[in-house]
């Protein structure tokens, strides 16, 4: 720990690094303050006022509309978790699995397995291609697996995990192991993984914030409101919203049936922080049990 | 003749003899690699048939594979308006920008970060700086918005009203948005960046540094001499990866930031808007196909070219 | 490996047949002398009022009505609007099975050459005399596609004008007499008032999706030029019967030009080209005053209950019937139906049976609404919005004959009478049956549209100068080859004269 505070910047280095980084910060965390306040503010004051960061007139409008059925937003909120995790934990461990090989500078088949994965970066059938695999060949329609196999695995991913590999495994290492006769299976698992942990949980938080955010999947392949993802729930929402506002000025009588009120703006602002702020909130949390504490147990090593 | 055909196959058997060997003995690693490679057979493989849609006037009925072949018809539109131009000009500019520039800094973000010394202070920065992210373009676009907006706009209501600057109509000024873009996508994604870099500094070996500290380095040496070299294969093949996409422009970003004003094309078209803008009533999956064609294939000279200079340099580095 | 997944295919299949031959349903059944096997439909369209809690109990309602009636089932496939835009395309494309889909007017035209959808005409000689009663040959002819029947309407308000609606307060108060504003110069007027007056007011609001309709100029025949069907931008010039581009029709012209000056004074808000914000949302938060909508009946009766203040009509264009307006809302019978003859009668019966078309509107009787005559209902005890009822999918509009629906308790009784003599009251469009097809020259189009997005906002909104903003626009047209687009439209259009005679 000392030779650390020997090795340390200058202060006024520090300075003018806290300084630029608490800018940076507040143009971060500015907007989407914004976005929750104005998800509060009444829609008559947004028209009024526009955006401002304390809300002119607070509301929970926004919250009523997205909220109607809670029954269907808590299931979707279990869905999404559900799929997140299964998806992303599938993920990152096929694609390590995948990534340590290329890494081997003995693979023999390493520029083969390379130009594989690439094509799948630069080459996309498209989404029509896609559907048909997925519903006539998979027959994955209106199932959860609709959710969680279309976005597997992930070329760039594969390679930054090669890449780290590459520079943090040495073949000393791999060449001790085999001299100690353990197999590959098992020098992977005890002496590769524990010093590469910094990036799977880097890409396992990549895959966690993909799977979250998806809302396509749910989009093209579920018709059951019992298997919608949240953020899909959301997307829609917005888009009713707009062809609300658009047809219900001319094609429906029985309006006042309908709805009394449509808080077009705050809506929008509302549907991020239901969508994303559980997943925001969540990450000082993975930070702290992933990065900070491997990163102690790396340097260590 | 006849001992050369011999020789010939004695090679042939030695090689598939000299393969079969190497299955044997990688056979762990190779099995390893099985789920992935379904994964991506399922999901990018199988699909690919969809390619051909991009050659094909395109009837439901008789499918993909019966459909008559139309040549290159479907790619004609790309190239028929003196737009072509200025669409590929803008993609390529800007994603240079953003891919040379945002590497820039989400790198010194990795490196800073790594300096701090306060452990609160470090977790709450890099908390911060990856929010934006979490942001969708379309909300990013009503924030930026809520900002420019020629009557309520923050910037023009307040901050030019206090340095008594008339008014300006942001959404038709094209010259503005340039500036405007490139730091509305830096800012939502360096942070973001950073995390793969943070990721890598966390690996290098701490005594590298306090072999340097003895041989009396100072900060900025051992950032130049250890910090940056190690980041440097990251660095890269970030870049030649990008180099993929060169041609495929930020649709949400380019086309919901500036509320799609007419005026500002100039300088905010790319080719993703254009082909939106070119199929939104036409709704022609052939045509679709097509672009999306166009743009793989530049992806695949630009990675390929990237690939060779990367090699000439420094072969360990290389894609393949 | 192809022949393989064959193989495995047939092999499916043939489990997947086997197992539903072992069901009971599977039996043929007589309905009405004719024998018909069971089978199940797929039936999409848009659940415009959202997702419904209830859906699945109401589809069980209208399964069991349907079997004793078809000796068939439907699997309702019923996204919200929202969702909807988006999977239908994907399941023509690929053939996914699909038996009746809503469809609007460009979807349906556009898929026509890509053999998406089946013929209509000999089904509805056979299965669909009821919708081919209702409708007038004339309509039915309005809704062909090259003289063959592909979609058919909801028997709705089958015409269409655009109309003005005033704040009738603010108007009082300023002492504007809306309903003779008439021209566009007495328009500006009144404008000019309210921008003197109304300090809180947005003289005229704009968007993106605002269509100004045409107020009479001195001379004007507001029958003149009529848009075409199947593209957006040409019209056609009914005194020369020539095809136009609709931004070298002189009314048009002049009406920009109005709309130039009037943001040059200020009258129109200053973000008019980039603000998502509408003309309806801006009229409810009181932020205007003038509202452009469909002059249909009853309109301003909701307006006003929409907006909480009186709304008063003013200039209304001339109630017009053609191609256009009588393909805003069609279902049709895609390619991929496995019995495109049981969803004939399926279509069939959505026009002519009043219970099963008000179950898919309105859900189960005294569970979801209670009747308060035969022909009017209301919300349960203890509901206040239809949304919360567990079922109200908004539909009305959407499938089937809308005249068969029931009213709303606030609804005026008499509003079908009022569509009936609407409908009645519509002149007939010249190019009505013309429909311009785009596929010999989508090139053409597609680089077209990137051109006219670019510009036409900006001119509409008076954003940029009218004349200089048309002539740029023009000459950039004529350089992707709008002149060919032109001559394409005129030679379909003689040749579809010659067949109508």
């Amino acid at each position: 720990m000392k030779k650390y505070e020997v090795n340390a910047v200058s202060k006024t280095a520090e300075i003018i690094i806290n300084g630029g980084f608490i800018l940076f910060s507040l143009a971060c965390v500015l907007p989407l303050l914004l976005v929750v306040s104005v998800s509060f503010t009444s829609e008559s004051a947004i028209m009024d006022f526009g955006y401002s960061f304390i809300p002119k007139e607070f509301s929970l409008d926004a919250y009523d509309f997205l909220f109607s059925d809670s029954e269907v937003i808590f299931r979707a909120y279990g869905v999404t978790i559900f799929v997140t995790i299964v998806g992303s934990l599938i993920s990152i461990i096929s694609m390590t699995l995948y990534a340590y090989p290329l890494s081997r500078e003995d693979f023999p088949f390493k520029s083969f397995f390379n130009v594989y994965l690439l094509i799948t970066l630069l080459f996309s059938g498209g989404l029509v291609a896609s559907y048909m695999v997925n519903v006539t060949i998979l027959g994955l329609k209106n199932t959860v697996w609709a959710l969680i196999v279309p976005s597997l695995g992930g070329g760039f991913s594969i390679f930054v995990i090669r890449t780290y590999f590459k520079k943090n495994i040495p073949s000393e290492l791999i060449e001790a192991a085999v001299i100690d006769g353990a197999g590959e299976f098992r020098t992977f698992v005890q002496i590769i993984l524990p010093v590469v942990q910094p990036i799977i949980a880097s890409m396992l938080l990549f895959s966690i914030f993909g799977y979250w955010n998806n809302w396509t999947n749910s989009l093209y392949y579920i018709s059951t409101p019992k298997l919608y993802t949240l953020q899909h729930l959301m997307q829609q929402a917005m888009l009713n919203l707009n062809f609300i506002r658009q047809s219900f000025s001319d094609n429906l009588s029985a309006m006042e049936n309908f709805m009394k009120l449509l808080p077009e703006q705050s809506v929008r602002m509302a549907m991020v922080v239901v969508g994303v702020g559980p997943i925001v909130a969540a990450y000082p949390f993975f930070q702290k049990y992933f990065i900070q504490g491997l990163t102690e147990g790396s340097v260590k090593g | 003749m006849d001992t050369q055909l011999k020789l010939d196959k004695k090679i042939k058997d030695a090689r598939s003899r000299k393969f079969m060997k190497a299955v044997v003995k990688y056979k762990a690693l190779l099995i390893m690699m099985i789920p992935c490679s379904i994964i991506l057979f399922i999901n990018s493989y199988l699909p690919l048939f969809g390619l051909i849609i991009a050659f094909k006037n395109i009837n439901y009925k008789d499918g993909i594979f019966r459909s008559p072949w139309s040549g290159l018809e479907n790619f004609r539109f790309l190239f028929s308006t003196d737009a072509a131009w200025r669409i590929t000009r803008n993609t390529i500019a800007y994603n240079l920008v953003f891919i040379f520039v945002g590497m820039v800094i989400s790198v010194a973000i990795a490196i800073a970060l790594n300096e701090i010394r306060n452990r609160y202070l470090k977790k709450c920065y890099q908390t911060l700086v990856i929010l934006p992210n979490f942001l969708s373009m379309v909300v990013v676009a009503y924030i930026v918005y809520s900002f420019l907006n020629p009557e309520q706009g923050y910037m023009n209501t307040t901050i030019l009203k206090k340095m008594n600057i008339t008014p300006i109509k942001w959404y038709d000024e094209p010259i503005y948005w340039p500036y405007i873009l490139i730091l509305t996508k830096l800012w939502h994604s360096v942070g973001y960046g950073s995390i793969i870099y943070i990721a890598t500094l966390t690996g290098i070996d701490s005594q590298l540094y306090e072999a340097a500290i003895i041989d009396g380095a100072s900060k900025w040496q051992q950032t130049k001499y250890i910090t940056i070299p190690s980041l440097s294969g990251m660095m890269i093949i970030s870049i030649v990866l990008a180099l993929g996409n060169i041609i495929k422009g930020d649709f949400g970003l380019f086309f919901q930031v500036p509320m799609s004003s007419g005026l500002l094309y100039g300088v905010t078209d790319v080719v993703d808007t254009y082909v939106y803008r070119a199929l939104i009533t036409l709704q022609d999956i052939g045509m679709a196909s097509a672009a999306g064609f166009y743009q793989s294939v530049v992806g695949l000279i630009m990675v390929v070219i990237a690939n060779l200079i990367v090699r000439k340099i420094d072969k360990e580095q290389a894609l393949f | 490996m192809k022949r393989r997944v064959g193989i495995l295919l047939v092999m499916v299949m043939s489990l997947a047949m086997l197992i539903s031959a072992c069901s009971a349903k599977n039996e043929a059944k007589k309905v009405d002398g004719v024998e018909l096997p069971y089978v199940k439909l797929t039936v999409m369209y848009p659940f415009v009022g959202g997702d419904q809690k209830d859906k699945e109990l109401v589809e069980q309602e209208i399964n069991k009505y349907l079997m004793e009636k078809l000796n068939c089932e439907v699997n309702l496939d019923v996204p919200s609007y929202g969702s909807f835009t988006s999977k239908w395309p994907l399941m023509l494309q690929t053939n996914e099975q699909l038996d009746l889909l809503w469809v609007k007017d460009a979807a349906l035209i556009q898929n026509i050459p890509r053999k998406a959808f089946t013929p209509l005409d000999d089904l509805l000689q056979q299965h669909g005399q009821g919708i081919a009663s209702l409708f007038t040959e004339q309509e039915l002819n309005a809704m062909k596609i090259n003289g063959t029947l592909y979609g058919i309407s909801t028997y709705k308000e089958l015409a269409a004008n655009n109309c003005y609606f005033y704040d009738d307060a603010v108007a009082k108060r300023n002492g504007i007499d809306y309903a003779n504003i008439t021209t566009y110069s007495q328009l500006g007027d009144a404008l000019e008032i309210i921008k003197k007056n109304e300090k809180n007011l947005v003289p005229l609001w704009m968007n993106q999706g605002t269509a100004i309709p045409p107020l009479m100029v001195e001379g004007e025949d507001p029958f003149r030029f009529e848009l075409i069907q199947g593209i957006d931008i040409l019209e056609l010039d009914t005194h020369t019967d020539k095809i136009i581009s609709k931004f070298d029709d002189p009314y048009l012209r002049e009406k920009y030009k109005y709309m130039r000056s009037w943001y040059e004074k200020g009258y129109i808000n200053q973000d008019a080209s980039t603000t998502e914000i509408g003309q309806s949302t801006s009229n409810k938060n009181g932020k205007t005053w003038i509202q452009i909508a469909s002059g249909k009946p009853g309109q301003e009766d909701t307006m006003s209950l929409d907006n909480g203040r009186k709304y008063g009509r003013g200039h209304a264009t001339p109630v017009m019937k053609s191609s256009r307006t009588m393909m805003g809302s069609m279902l049709a019978i895609p390619g991929s139906s496995v019995d495109p003859e049981r969803a004939m009668m399926l279509m069939n019966l959505l026009y002519t049976d009043k219970y099963l078309l008000n179950l898919m509107q309105f859900g189960i009787e005294d569970k979801h609404y209670i009747k308060v005559d035969e022909n009017t209902i209301k919300l349960p005890q203890g509901i206040e919005r239809a949304t919360d009822s567990g079922y109200y999918p908004a539909t009305e509009w959407v499938i089937g004959n809308q005249f068969l629906n029931y009213l709303w308790q606030n609804e005026k009784p008499s509003k079908w009478q009022e569509y009936e003599e609407y409908n009645k009251s519509a002149t007939m469009a010249k190019s009505t049956g013309f429909i311009f097809d785009q596929t010999s020259i989508k090139t053409e189009i597609a680089a077209i549209n990137t051109i006219i997005k670019e510009y036409e906002l900006l001119i509409m909104s008076g954003t940029i100068d009218t004349d200089s903003g048309l002539k740029e626009m023009k000459a950039k047209l004529e350089n992707t080859g709008s002149l060919k687009v032109l001559e394409e439209a005129q030679k379909q259009y003689e040749a579809w004269k010659v067949s109508k005679q």
